[in-house]
């Protein structure tokens, strides 16, 4: 336990300051995107008040009033999102390979490591939740603060403010914090589950090479299959005999399946199988 | 530990904020959308069992929160617990009960109500499988009857007979009335017929074409139920049926096309009779999918300057009855925005006037007005003057 | 005791170890000699259950390898197993971290003795003191086995001596260790045990202490009869 802490503690480390490039990439991104699209708002509103001698509130009839949602469709504030994304899914890939490749061959030191080789593993899973939940938590903090600039930016009676459940609800915000609690716990683990399959994939890689790479297929696929088994079943073969309750309750256990199957995988590869 | 602050503190930041927002948001939302409703005039215990459904914009925003509201409470559609969503079928209430009370015989069924029936000895479902369902298979009925008593279930399938004619076909209503079975079918060509099966020697007993829409070259139709079924499954006397004949076809056309034939039919389910009614075409012009059959009238409710109107035509005597009218204390209307429906023999309207939105509920025999009354919006705690209200469905609950 | 029991191991269809035995005491310094290329990193590896092997089996006094062992065994590769931007101060508190059999006072002397600086980063240092600095993350070790790959290529010849030096020191007293090279010359003297491969296969395993006295010959005399053969 001491050593599997220690170890997200340093794998943690190892990438702490590219994340915190990322993090400052995406409060600098968004806060400008507030300014700038609240500034084109309030542009257009001059034109056609001043210019077209629309009266305002014609004008507030016509292109709605500004709110933090107009924000959220803006690419100042969807890209930084998109960009910590994607950089996440390839650092997922790179947690392994950077041990693996380049001049340094640390992965002797990692499975020379007195612990079980599965902490190695379950270390760097917990770094890439850590990271992920580090984001959206960042971003929970940063609406409040970005509404109060929109505020500064824009006068009430062109504004519309929202609540941050409302912000949240949003759909380009929504699939970033689910409704309830158990949603986002379930979502989020399924997110886990995939980094899981992933990982024991490039373990297979890191196995047995090339064959490795068809075994990761064949395996990928297999955990897909165990996953939609139920839905499939129940689409294809049970004629929907069963219920929304029943269909969510055995997706579950698959998920748990194809979870345990991953860890259990990546633990055997890591014991037996593994090539430095 | 000093080497550890970055991480902990991380842990610390994003257990916080991600725990402090789903505690908050757990208890904000149950009131961010309030709908009460000011007694105005009548008895209050009339809004007692209807439940209303409609949608919410806030001050000309295009945020939209789709709601459901009593007179207690106003709960937000969006905001349901996961497990409440995960329980439900998505099926209409009807459909709901009888999953609850006969949970085996509900499975694999299409849950539309149009394909259910139940009456206090029996619940009868009935489908059809055509070649665009998988798997692909000729028409065929198949029905499925659940004696209630026994809860034994018997099953049998009938061939569509000329079922070469139809490419698909959708059932439209399913009634039974003392032990035949009678299974209306929308099928393509635009025609509407009716099988009529014996349930004891599950067999076919006769098939009739109760209407189909005149052909004239290069038009555009519509054949539809006005007094659509969709949420009963019980016992149902009559349809209602339009049929409209344009001289273009809307789907490719932008300027609107003319009505060459707009014909309105009744249905006596029991009988197998079809009656059409006659003009006045100004009350038959207004009729749509809020018009009803009560008893043995068709009560055809439209807007008027002063508030609702509900022509009544009597189908067994057809004559044309009296006109129930029923005012609203506030009568500037707003376009678009108003709901009517006719329900067990009352009236329930919801109308958008410039200074906010009335309830009015009527009494379909007397023609009197039971109760009125505002509603009063709060969104986040303040009160609303500038927002958007749709509602789309009245239904009652007991 | 190290023993490799009838090791084989395949890379794909070219067979890399070929019924692989001998054995490594405690207290002696086993010398595996060859050729490059005839699998003696990939017989160290497998020892630490870095790569997997076909059949056979390995013991570390008398047991399987577990987690437990590498507080017990450790291997020395020819590159170095730390992050290159890591400080050195920095490799010793990640050795401390992980390893209860970490000796930083040893550390400390092995730093002095090599005249290495503790604040320099591993990625700045020349070849040869990489090369020290790795071995030192080794040594410093209280373990009782030390595996260590081809320690003097292309090493400067002041740095062979000083590592060469390690050998006859306290440091490696006590200690079972196996080293591999594909020339002796440096360590001739100090060793106790050699295993001749070739090709996969072990083609004799001799002390050097016997062979001098009885045959009267040096560790080269006998590769010339067995290479040459």
């Amino acid at each position: 336990m001491k050593r599997y802490l220690k170890l997200v503690n340093f794998e943690v480390n190892r990438f702490l300051k590219l994340y915190l490039v990322l993090l400052g990439i995406t409060i600098l991104s968004q806060i400008i995107g507030v300014i700038v699209e609240s500034q084109a708002y309030l542009k257009r509103a001059n034109e056609v008040i001043y210019k077209d001698l629309i009266p305002k509130s014609e004008f507030i009839e016509q292109y709605g009033t500004m709110s933090f949602i107009n924000i959220t469709h803006s690419v100042w504030f969807t890209g930084p999102i998109l960009a910590c994304g994607v950089v996440l899914i390839i650092y997922v890939f790179f947690i392994w390979y950077r041990d693996w490749f380049g001049k340094n061959t640390f992965s002797y030191r990692l499975l020379m490591l007195p612990t079980a080789r599965i902490t190695i593993y379950i270390a760097k899973a917990t770094t890439i939740l850590l990271f992920v939940l580090g984001l959206v938590a960042l971003q929970l903090l940063l609406l409040p603060v970005e509404s109060q600039v929109l505020q500064l930016v824009v006068s009430s009676e062109f504004r519309t403010d929202l609540p941050i459940h409302a912000i949240v609800n949003s759909p380009n915000l929504g699939i970033l914090f689910p409704n309830t609690f158990i949603e986002f716990v379930l979502y989020y683990g399924g997110g886990m589950a995939a980094v899981f399959v992933v990982f024991t994939v490039i373990l297979f890689e890191r196995s047995f090479r090339i064959k490795g790479i068809i075994y990761g297929i064949l395996y990928c696929a297999a955990s897909l299959l165990i996953f939609f088994a139920p839905l499939l079943v129940n689409a294809f073969m049970l004629n929907n005999y069963l219920y929304p309750r029943e269909l969510f309750f055995l997706e579950l256990a698959a998920g748990l399946i194809v979870l345990a199957c991953a860890i259990w995988i990546g633990h055997f590869l890591l014991k037996n199988k593994i090539r430095v | 530990m000093r080497r550890y602050w970055k991480i902990i503190s991380i842990c610390l930041v994003t257990i916080l904020v991600i725990g402090t927002f789903y505690i908050q948001s757990s208890f904000a939302t149950s009131n961010s959308l309030n709908i009460g409703v000011e007694h105005v005039t009548g008895n209050e215990d009339e809004l007692q069992n209807i439940v209303l459904y409609g949608n919410f914009s806030p001050n000309h925003h295009y945020l939209n929160q789709s709601f459901q509201m009593t007179n207690e409470e106003t709960i937000d559609l969006t905001k349901l617990s996961f497990f409440q969503r995960v329980s439900g079928t998505g099926a209409p209430d009807p459909l709901e009960e009888l999953i609850e009370k006969h949970k085996n015989f509900m499975r694999s069924k299409d849950l539309t109500p149009n394909q259910f029936f139940e009456d206090e000895n029996a619940v009868v479902y009935a489908q059809i499988k055509d070649p665009y369902d998988l798997p692909v298979k000729d028409l065929t009925f198949e029905i499925e009857v659940l004696t209630k008593k026994s809860e034994d279930i018997t099953a049998f399938q009938v061939d569509v007979p000329q079922k070469e004619n139809y490419g698909w076909m959708r059932i439209v209503d399913v009634q039974v009335i003392d032990h035949e079975l009678k299974v209306i079918v929308r099928g393509e060509r635009a025609i509407l017929r009716v099988y009529t099966f014996d349930m004891n020697k599950q067999q076919l007993v006769s098939d009739d074409t109760i209407a189909s829409i005149p052909k004239v070259e290069s038009s555009g139709s519509d054949l539809s139920i006005i007094n659509d079924t969709y949420y009963s499954i019980q016992r149902q006397k009559y349809l209602l049926i339009k049929i409209e004949v344009f001289d273009k076809d809307r789907r490719y056309i932008d300027d609107i096309p003319n009505l060459i034939v707009n014909e309105f039919i009744v249905y006596d389910i029991e009988n197998n009779q079809t009656k059409k009614i006659v003009k006045p075409n100004e009350i038959v012009e207004s009729m749509d999918h809020s018009s009803a059959v009560h008893h043995s009238t068709v009560l055809i409710p439209s807007r008027t300057a002063n508030g609702v109107e509900v022509s009544q035509y009597d189908i067994e005597s057809d004559k044309w009855g009296e006109t129930l009218s029923f005012d609203l204390s506030e009568t500037k209307a707003v376009e678009g925005e108003s709901f009517t429906k006719l329900m067990s023999g009352k009236l329930y309207t919801i109308h958008a006037t410039t200074s906010g939105h009335t309830i009015v509920i009527g009494d379909l025999e007397t023609g009197e007005s039971l109760y009125e009354g505002k509603l009063k919006v709060t969104y986040q705690g303040a009160e609303q003057k500038n927002y958007r209200l749709y509602f789309h469905e009245i239904e009652s609950v007991q | 005791m190290i023993e490799i029991k009838n090791v084989t191991k395949k890379f794909g269809r070219k067979q890399v170890l070929k019924d692989v035995s001998f054995t490594a005491e405690k207290g002696q310094i086993t010398c595996l000699i060859g050729l490059n290329g005839v699998g003696k990193t990939t017989i160290m590896k497998a020892i630490m259950a870095l790569t997997p092997i076909n059949s056979g089996e390995i013991l570390i006094d008398g047991e399987k390898i577990h987690k437990g062992s590498y507080e017990k065994i450790t291997f020395i590769p020819d590159t170095i197993t730390m992050l290159p931007q890591m400080r050195i101060r920095d490799a010793f508190v990640f050795m401390a971290d992980f390893y209860d059999c970490w000796n930083q006072k040893r550390a400390t002397e092995i730093l002095r003795f090599f005249k290495l600086n503790e604040t320099d980063r591993i990625s700045d240092l020349s070849k040869g003191n990489t090369a020290k600095v790795n071995l030192l993350l080794g040594l410093a070790m209280d373990v009782d086995y030390i595996l260590m790959d081809e320690p003097f290529s292309g090493i400067d010849i002041f740095s062979r001596e000083q590592i060469a030096n390690v050998f006859t020191s306290h440091l490696i007293e006590n200690r079972g260790v196996i080293i591999t090279t594909h020339e002796i010359n440096d360590i001739e003297h100090l060793i106790d045990k050699v295993v001749l491969l070739d090709n996969g296969a072990v083609l004799k395993e001799f002390e050097t202490e016997e062979v001098r006295e009885t045959e009267g010959k040096s560790v080269i005399d006998v590769m010339r009869e067995v290479y040459q053969a």
